[in-house]
């Protein structure tokens, strides 16, 4: 049976790896949205079971693509996790995102809210 | 003893035997009055006989005397027997009483005891022998003077039994004479034979015929008890039953004659019993011919006649039935007749009302379906007058004070429109004061009668109130104009019911009113509907504002005039059926079609948007329009809009927002410059941290001891320096007073239990113990930021933990008063000296310090800690020993307060 897989849309190749490294060792499949302009696309092939989304993006705004899938009948249920450096959104977003991890986000905090909203992984 | 024989003795013998019959056959109808006395009586005779027969027959003097004291026992008896049996059997039911009847027995006990004794004194027998008389032989015997007395006394008591006999004979008929014939017979025969003996008259010398009599007596007794049942019908039992009889009973025998007649009947017919016995019945009855000639040939019959005339007339039930003997053969007819006047009168009295109850049956039915007040009113009025034979009606409503002629039969036009105040229909209002019908015999001549009415000259009138709810509210009027015809008892009793029953049909009318008067108010509330909805279509149609519909696709199916206008358009039609998104400036096109997509998707139920649209002659213009969803039937059927021109606002906006946003752009600076800060820095700060933790966890594969340390310390270090970023943040926000608390509910266990989560694991490591407690008084909930007073707590008991080398940190939370909580943080470390204790709060304390690597930070935690709780409204306060520990007090209100 496939792994679950989580969609990971970061513009940081470094924490992008992170989050890989760490999702994989909890037995997910991760596939990675570099720039974020590319998850329609991914989104019309695989059907993630989370979505991991970082906000300030040199081309694209995570807060305008958490409207869209929050007003998208199909992608509204999929939990969604913002991890930011930006401290003011963090907080504004509080209410739209499933949870909000504060950059740095710890690699331990990361799984526990992983587990945490998809019980089904490891 | 010796006898012989002689012919004289056969019928001795034979009278001998029939007595002892008698006697026995008496005995057996013993529970028959008199039949004691009678038993008695055959017997005595049947000894008296029976000896006399066995003196006659003995051949020498001894055995004829022995016989003739025998005898007696019977002679001495039978008078007495004879006198009870008749006093008994004759005399009203009643019995002679013991004690007459031991003094009468007084003189026959005397004589038998001296016949038994007469040879020494001779008061019985003076002188006796035998006498011979061809082949007759008897004791010719010589009377003392005792025997006479007893004799006379003999005699006495006998005639004294036939007087009672007599008695009873006058005032007897028919059936019964035959039994009183056969009982004088039977007592006069001996009687006479006595006679013919005392005085020797007898054909045969010596030959005593008083016993012979006895034999005949017998014949007569047998002949009284087969023929007319002596001893089965007393005739006193007739007399008690059918003389008290309340019904006549006449007998008519075959000759067509009274035979019988009682008491009750002799009453009916008005005569004496003298006047009908064994009169033809024809002229007893002559009275009524007409019932002779109708039953005169008819044998059986029950039929109710009457007899008499006008007040004094009764009724009676007329029963005729054959009277037949055993072979069946008619011997006559017998009449009952019972009165049944006051039957009769019941009867009629029910069919009367019962009549009356079907009428006001229909009557009911009738009113019920009238649901015009006149129409009803009208209605009752003619009812009224035809249920009481009543030609003239009316019915009368009180109004305030007057009682007001509503309707009237045709004959009284006159009364249209008539008013009455209590001065002027005295009787109307004497009904409708007393709650009883107001009858008058003769209105005309009544003294405060009204000239109205002499029109038709009334007579017997009446009143009657018409009650609802126990009050009058009408006054039905009824009047004649026959002399003489008033109104029963019985006509008013119906009057009564029926005004009842007006007084039913009546409310129910008024509920039936009520029920139309609120269809009346529902049409009026429906006229009032429309006339509202044309009203909001006048504001509609005049609003400045613009007002329009589309369907979910976004076609126009509404718009306001004001909408054509500012759009340049002549008619709607231009309009209608367009999707908006043509009338939206084209750049703004996707904005604003997505902006309604996601109102439609997230279902919001109002929204508010500007953006620019373009007119038909192409110039721009902004609207600020709110949108609202339209539902059917929960589900979005289209969008109402309603629109403000906005394009002067937003000018003036437009020129204005340029200046403010460089002001604010100014003022914001140092915060947004922070923010950036804040923001670059924590984004390599991931990476490290990243790393640092999957290097740790061996992810990139093993670590040496060294390698760990150095990860570890990396790890730390970061961490710590995020914490940096975040005070720092903190205080630039608070001091450009952008802090924003985000109050909600939180629960103290809840952050007690994060708390112990958070850094137990730190205390441990450092060799602490950390302790929390919750005092049960403290509220479940309280107000508050909950992200914030984690931050708080954190901050104070990471503090204790870093300066505390050994012992313990505790937390306690408690309720100081019932309007606040405290958190308390207590630890065993090194203290704060009096001297800092009063700048510690400040920012940047710490970094006036020296830094050891103890007491490293930029001394932001605890000025940060207490303007958050400046901020909450809340206390914070230290108390401090330098070398013994340090007890941070917070104080803080359950619910928000009004800052």
């Amino acid at each position: 049976m496939a792994k679950p897989l989580i969609l990971i849309i970061e513009d940081d190749p470094k924490l992008a790896i992170i989050y890989q490294v760490t999702l994989q060792q909890i037995g997910f499949d991760t596939a990675l949205d570099p720039d974020g302009n590319q998850y329609n696309a991914i989104l019309s092939r695989v059907h993630p079971v989370l979505i991991i989304l970082d906000l300030h993006m040199p081309y694209a705004s995570g807060i305008d693509i958490l409207k869209q899938i929050r007003c998208d009948q199909q992608l509204m249920d999929i939990p969604v996790i913002v991890a930011t450096a930006d401290l003011v959104l963090a907080k504004s977003l509080k209410d739209q995102a499933d949870e909000v991890l504060l950059k740095p986000v710890s690699v331990e905090r990361l799984r526990k809210t992983v587990l945490r909203l998809y019980p089904g992984g490891m | 003893m010796q006898f012989e024989y002689t012919p004289y003795i056969l019928p001795l013998l034979l009278a001998g035997v029939s007595s002892v019959w008698v006697a026995y056959y008496a005995r057996s109808h013993r529970s028959v009055l008199g039949a004691s006395a009678l038993t008695f009586l055959a017997l005595a005779a049947g000894i008296w006989t029976i000896g006399y027969a066995l003196e006659i027959a003995g051949a020498d003097l001894e055995t004829k005397v022995l016989w003739s004291k025998v005898q007696y026992v019977g002679v001495t008896t039978v008078p007495l027997l004879w006198l009870i049996f008749c006093y008994n059997y004759f005399n009203q039911n009643r019995q002679l009483p013991q004690r007459v009847i031991v003094a009468l027995g007084i003189v026959p006990l005397i004589t038998f005891l001296l016949v038994l004794t007469t040879e020494s004194h001779g008061w019985i027998w003076s002188e006796y022998h035998v006498s011979r008389t061809g082949d007759f032989s008897g004791l010719k015997v010589t009377h003392g003077f005792w025997f006479n007395i007893f004799w006379v006394y003999s005699q006495l008591l006998v005639l004294a039994g036939i007087y009672f006999i007599l008695r009873l004979i006058s005032h007897k008929h028919g059936l019964y004479r035959g039994q009183i014939v056969a009982l004088l017979g039977a007592a006069a025969v001996p009687l006479v034979g006595n006679l013919l003996y005392i005085f020797h008259l007898t054909p045969v010398p010596d030959l005593d015929p008083t016993s012979f009599g006895f034999a005949v007596a017998a014949v007569f007794m047998a002949w009284g008890i087969f023929r007319f049942q002596l001893m089965n019908l007393v005739p006193l039992a007739r007399d008690t039953l059918v003389d008290a009889m309340e019904a006549g009973m006449i007998v008519i025998d075959a000759q067509r004659r009274v035979a019988d007649i009682n008491r009750a009947a002799l009453t009916m017919i008005g005569r004496t019993i003298g006047q009908v016995i064994h009169q033809p019945a024809a002229e007893v009855l002559s009275r009524w011919p007409h019932l002779i000639k109708k039953y005169a040939s008819v044998i059986e019959a029950l039929d109710e006649i009457a007899i008499g005339e006008g007040e004094q007339q009764r009724w009676f039930e007329l029963g005729l039935s054959p009277l037949r003997n055993n072979d069946g053969t008619v011997i006559g007819r017998l009449i009952t007749l019972r009165d049944i006047t006051e039957q009769r009168r019941m009867r009629e009295q029910s069919q009367i009302q019962n009549k009356y109850l079907s009428i006001l049956h229909e009557i009911t039915l009738d009113l019920l379906n009238r649901r015009e007040l006149n129409d009803l009113l009208q209605a009752i009025a003619n009812h009224a007058a035809d249920l009481l034979n009543a030609p003239y009606g009316e019915i009368m409503l009180k109004e305030g004070d007057e009682l007001v002629v509503y309707s009237f039969t045709q004959n009284q036009n006159y009364l249209s429109g008539d008013r009455v105040g209590r001065d002027t229909a005295k009787l109307a209002w004497q009904a409708h004061d007393t709650g009883q019908p107001a009858v008058l015999d003769d209105y005309s001549a009544w003294s405060d009668h009204r000239a109205i009415y002499d029109q038709v000259h009334l007579t017997a009138v009446a009143d009657f109130p018409v009650m609802v709810e126990g009050k009058c509210v009408a006054v039905i009027g009824m009047g004649r104009s026959e002399p003489g015809q008033v109104f029963t008892p019985e006509e008013v009793q119906t009057g009564i019911l029926f005004s009842r029953l007006v007084g039913l049909v009546l409310d129910s009318a008024n509920l039936y009113a009520s029920a139309m008067r609120e269809v009346a108010e529902r049409k009026m509330t429906e006229f009032l509907l429309q006339e509202s909805e044309t009203r909001y279509r006048q504001i509609v149609e005049n609003a400045d504002e613009l007002i329009s519909r589309t369907t979910v696709e976004g076609v126009i199916t509404y718009v306001n005039p004001t909408s054509l206008w500012l759009f340049g358009m002549k008619k709607t039609a231009d309009i209608l059926g367009r999707n908006y998104l043509e009338f939206v400036i084209p750049k703004w096109r996707a904005k604003v079609r997505r902006f309604y997509l996601r109102q439609f998707l997230s279902v919001e139920p109002k929204t508010y948007l500007e953006f620019p649209v373009l007119t038909a002659d192409g110039h721009e213009r902004w609207l600020g329009q709110n949108v609202q969803i339209i539902r059917e039937a929960n589900q979005i059927v289209g969008f109402q809009a309603v629109a403000r021109d906005i394009t002067a606002i937003k000018r003036a906006q437009e020129a204005l927002s340029l200046a403010r946003d460089q002001a604010q752009e100014a003022s914001h600076f140092k915060g947004d410059l922070l923010a950036r800060v804040s923001h670059e820095l924590r984004t390599p700060l991931a990476g490290v941290l990243g790393y640092a933790e999957l290097l740790r966890d061996q992810a990139f594969g093993p670590l040496s001891t060294d390698q760990m340390q150095a990860v570890e310390t990396i790890a730390e270090s970061s961490e710590y320096l995020s914490t940096v970023i975040s005070d720092l943040m903190d205080q630039a926000q608070i001091e450009a007073k952008k802090l924003v608390l985000h109050f909600g509910e939180c629960s103290p266990s809840e952050l007690l239990q994060h708390l112990e989560e958070m850094m137990a694991v730190l205390a441990q490591k450092r060799g602490l113990t950390l302790r929390t407690i919750l005092e049960p008084d403290v509220p479940g909930r309280v107000e508050s930021d909950e992200q914030r007073l984690r931050q708080i707590l954190i901050n104070l008991v990471a503090n204790a933990i870093k300066f505390t080398k050994q012992g313990e940190v505790r937390v306690r939370i408690f309720r100081p008063d019932p309007t606040h909580w405290a958190m308390q943080v207590s630890d065993t470390g090194v203290g704060v000296p009096e001297e800092a204790q009063a700048t510690i709060f400040e920012p940047f304390q710490k970094v006036k310090s020296a830094l050891t690597r103890d007491n490293r930070g930029i001394g932001l935690g605890l000025s940060i800690t207490k303007q958050l709780i400046d901020l909450m409204d809340g206390q914070i306060v230290l108390t401090s020993q330098v070398g013994k520990g340090s007890t941070f007090l917070v104080t803080l209100p359950i619910h928000k307060t009004g800052r």
